[in-house]
């Protein structure tokens, strides 16, 4: 059930309206009941791997509180957690694409062998769950969080259908602790929940979904479009992934939010970064913390030395590129991510002595515009192996980006040969425009958001109707469109 | 207090939702359903008769002509590209709003089907149903054309649904409240040369009441038994007939008559009014406004036979239909003002008996020079058409526009000679209508 379908639209209305309605104490039942039914609408047997690895992480909870005085069973315990559910992940997710790889390394030597690759389904939302279960494993051996005694209680914290499957990645500490306080209907929530949410889908339908007319034309036909259509689906695509996962991660929050729930911001403002690392501590912010929290900082993270550090980044990066997509152009892009704060965090002594050698004043707005422009332009060029079919493409994408001279072109109306006409291209600019605006606001410390909550009823209203006015005309959704998935939910 | 101050401004807030997203998707539907149908449910006394089905009925029958030739009391509310099982639904709906007494319906699209369509033409079946109301028959129509397009039935249902991304095209009409003046139907003046139609000799082809096709013929016929609507089954000319299709569509006709319902058999029984292969036809399927002219003529003439039909002429109470005629004379009159060559200029002249054509070379009287218009000008029955020579009312009529060495047509009131249209075009030599190549 996409947060963009029909039957989530009647699904989430119905679940709001009767968990205000039945009695506090048993509202958490409910939550869950529903959460397995949001799983289980993709596909019943999900249900079963989700259960299954909720009950590992509980056991394991419950072991690591049995064990408390024993850190070597407590030891194990969780070695064993991590090995079952990293396995279930690695069955799901890597298995086929290991075994290809294999084919692959078998036919460049010519053996004349290969393996059966078999056709594994893979399970909605499996990275983001299994990380969340994992985090809550890791926390209770670390005693950071108690361990929880009702099992079906933790299970609504794995199982919670705004973030269930692409997140983002609650904590313990802080989710679990928020499902055992009784919360109460509150119109503050839902005014502000329902404006989150509509600005979510804002994001994916206005935004991600009309951007994603063009870069699916040039993207799934490469040879045909010559390199500047390619360079502008790159642009616009960095503008697509934000707008469809930044939309998701609001649509989930604003959910959450009107049920009395308070999730992690997922997004702050990413485009505004002006080094890549900032940009991966404001996109996608929980998987950036759990990978700190739970790799970064286990492998020594900055602790053991430079060199050492720029390891861990790596190691961090690559296995993040692994974590979005089993195949190597998601590993590269990964890699790209990685050696550029590799390159920031090794260039950055050397940079600050020419500033001030030239005198260069680093605090003015356009030096941090310059900056963010590079930042923007990095991040883009890795985006481009993160959106290519492969990796061969993704060099092909390149080659024809490089030998091309014409780049003229995407200012003339021959980009309308891309699918959209002028009138969607103009929305498309427009939406962008706004989400850029609204984002640099929020840096400069004014969040549209709060602000239209402190305004007047009647203009409140003014502007719920006209945002959700302007998802119905512009966005793409309805007839003729089928429900285009959250790119994230693959992950 | 406070909580009860909130519930009210969701309530409000919902309340005021709904009315903007009310007034958006009529702002934004196709406007073409509406247009048709609203001034059926606009007349004060109910018509007799009400035609159904698809482009071919909605096209080849007139009812304003019916009115003013037998005084039937009559409304198209066929609609393009709608296929027999929608317009069973459309059937059932306008059987609960009105009582008719007879219900004409087309066999074009049934004959010779081996599985029941619902059409792919997502625009065509809006235009059946958009005026329908959410009710059961536009639940069950709307599930069953969803099925059939594996669409979600809420496409058909909810009109921002669908036409959300009409905001691109819309103009001026579509904040205006437009609707037929041809009484649901749509003169064409397209011409195409098409095969000539035979009739062939048919007897009745049981396997034709087996399949899929006929299964909403079936339920037309027990629903009209069941409102006590007697049901007529025509067949309009279709210049790619076989002969299985006329057999089938002989089978409907007598299980029909068998059922208690009538039919009426067009392509036996037009007698010297068949329409003209060379002139009738906007294409194989559509007659244009001649040849619609002449089969509305023997419809009508078969129609006021029925027990079931009354010519209403000068009954008060069908003042609608008088209203109707006066207003389709001035409709006519501006398209022909309108009409972009001289020979939709007298198509639009065709069939009004009262109206007199003429037309000029420079400022000598003259027949207009192609073909086609030759023919039907001819058919309008027009004041002398090249012996006259053009009125100083004439050509104040035309004010600017420059007529030297170009053709003027004018049409004029017979009774009192007011000039009703009048427009300048360039002179047409030979003819500029199309050939089916296909059906040559």
């Amino acid at each position: 059930m996409l947060f963009n379908s029909i039957p989530f639209l009647i699904f989430f209305p119905i679940v709001v309206l009767l968990y205000f309605v039945i009695p506090q104490k048993y509202r958490w039942v409910w939550l869950l009941i529903s959460s397995y039914y949001f799983y289980m609408s993709w596909n019943a047997v999900y249900g079963l791997l989700l259960f299954f690895s909720t009950l590992i992480t509980w056991i394991s909870g419950r072991l690591s509180k049995h064990y408390e005085n024993n850190e070597k069973m407590k030891k194990r315990v969780l070695v064993l957690t991590i090995v079952v559910n990293l396995g279930l992940l690695g069955y799901f997710k890597y298995f086929s694409f290991m075994l290809n790889t294999v084919n692959s390394l078998l036919s460049r030597i010519n053996s004349g062998l290969s393996v059966p690759v078999p056709d594994i389904l893979l399970p909605v939302g499996i990275s983001f769950f299994t990380f969340q279960a994992l985090g809550y494993a890791i926390d209770v051996y670390r005693g950071k969080v108690e361990s929880e005694k009702n099992f079906f209680r933790y299970a609504l914290f794995v199982s919670f259908f705004p973030q269930l499957v692409a997140g983002p990645i609650e904590r313990s500490e802080s989710l679990l602790k928020q499902m055992k306080t009784p919360t109460r209907f509150s119109y503050d929530n839902l005014r502000s929940g329902f404006l989150m949410m509509l600005g979510g889908y804002f994001l994916k339908l206005v935004m991600a979904d009309n951007l994603a007319v063009v870069v699916d034309a040039v993207y799934g036909d490469i040879h045909r479009y010559p390199g500047g259509y390619l360079a502008l689906a790159t642009v616009m695509f960095a503008f697509q992934i934000y707008g469809d996962f930044g939309g998701y991660s609001l649509i989930a929050r604003g959910a959450a939010r009107i049920m009395g729930f308070e999730l992690m911001d997922n997004f702050e403002s990413p485009y505004m970064s002006r080094s890549v690392g900032e940009f991966w501590r404001r996109w996608h912010a929980s998987l950036g913390k759990w990978f700190r929290d739970y790799l970064y900082i286990p492998l020594g993270g900055s602790r053991k030395g430079t060199l050492r550090k720029y390891i861990n980044v790596m190691i961090v990066f690559l296995l993040s590129g692994l974590w979005h997509g089993a195949a190597w152009h998601f590993v590269v892009w990964g890699g790209l991510n990685g050696l550029f704060q590799v390159i920031e965090s090794a260039a950055k002594p050397g940079a600050e002595k020419l500033a001030s050698r030239f005198k260069i004043r680093t605090g003015t707005d356009s030096f941090q515009i310059l900056k963010g422009f590079f930042t923007f332009a990095a991040v883009d060029f890795a985006w481009l192996f993160f959106r290519a079919d492969s990796l061969r493409g993704a060099l092909d994408i390149i080659k024809s980006m490089v030998s091309y001279s014409n780049y003229w072109i995407i200012f003339t109306p021959e980009i309308l040969k891309t699918g959209p006409d002028e009138k969607q291209f103009a929305v498309m600019l427009l939406a962008v425009f706004a989400v850029l605006v609204a984002d640099y606001r929020k840096i400069k410390g004014f969040d549209i958001c709060k602000w239209v909550m402190n305004q007047q009823f009647w203009f409140r209203t003014l502007v719920y109707i006209t945002l959700l006015c302007a998802i119905l005309l512009f966005g793409a959704w309805g007839g003729g469109y089928s429900a285009a998935g959250f790119i994230y939910f693959r992950f | 207090m406070k909580g009860i101050k909130n519930f009210l401004k969701i309530i409000i807030f919902c309340l005021l939702t709904a009315a903007v997203l009310l007034v958006l998707g009529r702002v934004l539907e196709n406007k073409a359903s509406r247009f048709n149908k609203m001034p059926l449910y606009a007349l004060k006394k109910q018509p007799d008769v009400i035609f159904v089905g698809a482009s071919r009925m909605h096209n080849a029958v007139y009812p304003v002509r019916l009115w003013e030739k037998y005084g039937i009391a009559s409304y198209n509310a066929a609609s393009p590209g709608e296929q027999t099982g929608t317009t069973y639904y459309v059937m059932r709906q306008l059987l609960e709003d009105f009582s008719p007494k007879v219900m004409v319906f087309d066999l074009a699209l049934v004959s010779g089907t081996d599985e029941i369509s619902w059409s792919h033409e997502i625009g065509f079946i809006h235009e059946s149903m958009d005026f329908m109301p959410l009710n059961k028959n536009k639940i069950e129509l709307a599930e069953k054309v969803a099925e059939y397009n594996d669409m979600s039935p809420i496409a058909f249902l909810s009109r921002i649904y669908f036409y959300h991304e009409r905001w691109k095209e819309l103009g001026r009409e579509d904040f205006e409240e437009k609707f037929s003046r041809e009484m649901g139907a749509e003169l064409l003046t397209r011409v195409k040369r098409v095969r000539k139609i035979e009739a062939a000799e048919v007897s009745e082809n049981p396997e034709a009441l087996k399949s899929a096709g006929y299964v909403y013929l079936d339920k037309m016929m027990e629903l009209c038994t069941e409102k006590g609507v007697k049901l007529v089954f025509v067949n309009l000319p279709y210049t790619k007939d076989t002969e299985k299709k006329q057999a089938d569509e002989y089978t409907y006709m007598m299980e029909a008559g068998r059922r208690g319902h009538y039919s009426f058999d067009l392509l036996r029984n037009w007698g010297d009014k068949a329409p003209d292969n060379r002139y009738d036809f906007a294409d194989p399927s559509h007659v244009n406004a001649v040849g619609a002219v002449k089969l509305t003529d023997v419809l009508g003439a078969y129609l006021i036979t029925l027990p079931e039909v009354e010519d209403h002429r000068g009954d008060e109470a069908y003042s609608d239909w008088d209203a109707s005629e006066a207003d389709y004379l001035y409709f006519k009159a501006d398209c022909a003002n309108e009409a972009e060559s001289a020979k939709d200029f007298a198509m639009y002249a065709y069939g009004q008996d009262d109206w007199g054509l003429k037309a000029y070379e420079g400022t000598e009287g003259l027949l207009a020079g192609d073909p086609e218009a030759e023919y039907v000008i001819q058919g309008c029955g027009a004041t002398p058409l090249n012996a006259s020579y053009m009125t100083e009312a004439e050509r104040e009529y035309l004010g600017d526009r420059k007529y030297d060495k170009k053709i003027s047509l004018f049409i004029e009131d017979r009774a009192t000679g007011k000039i009703l249209a009048g427009n300048v075009y360039s002179p047409v030599r030979g003819s500029d209508f199309e050939e089916d190549e296909e059906d040559e």
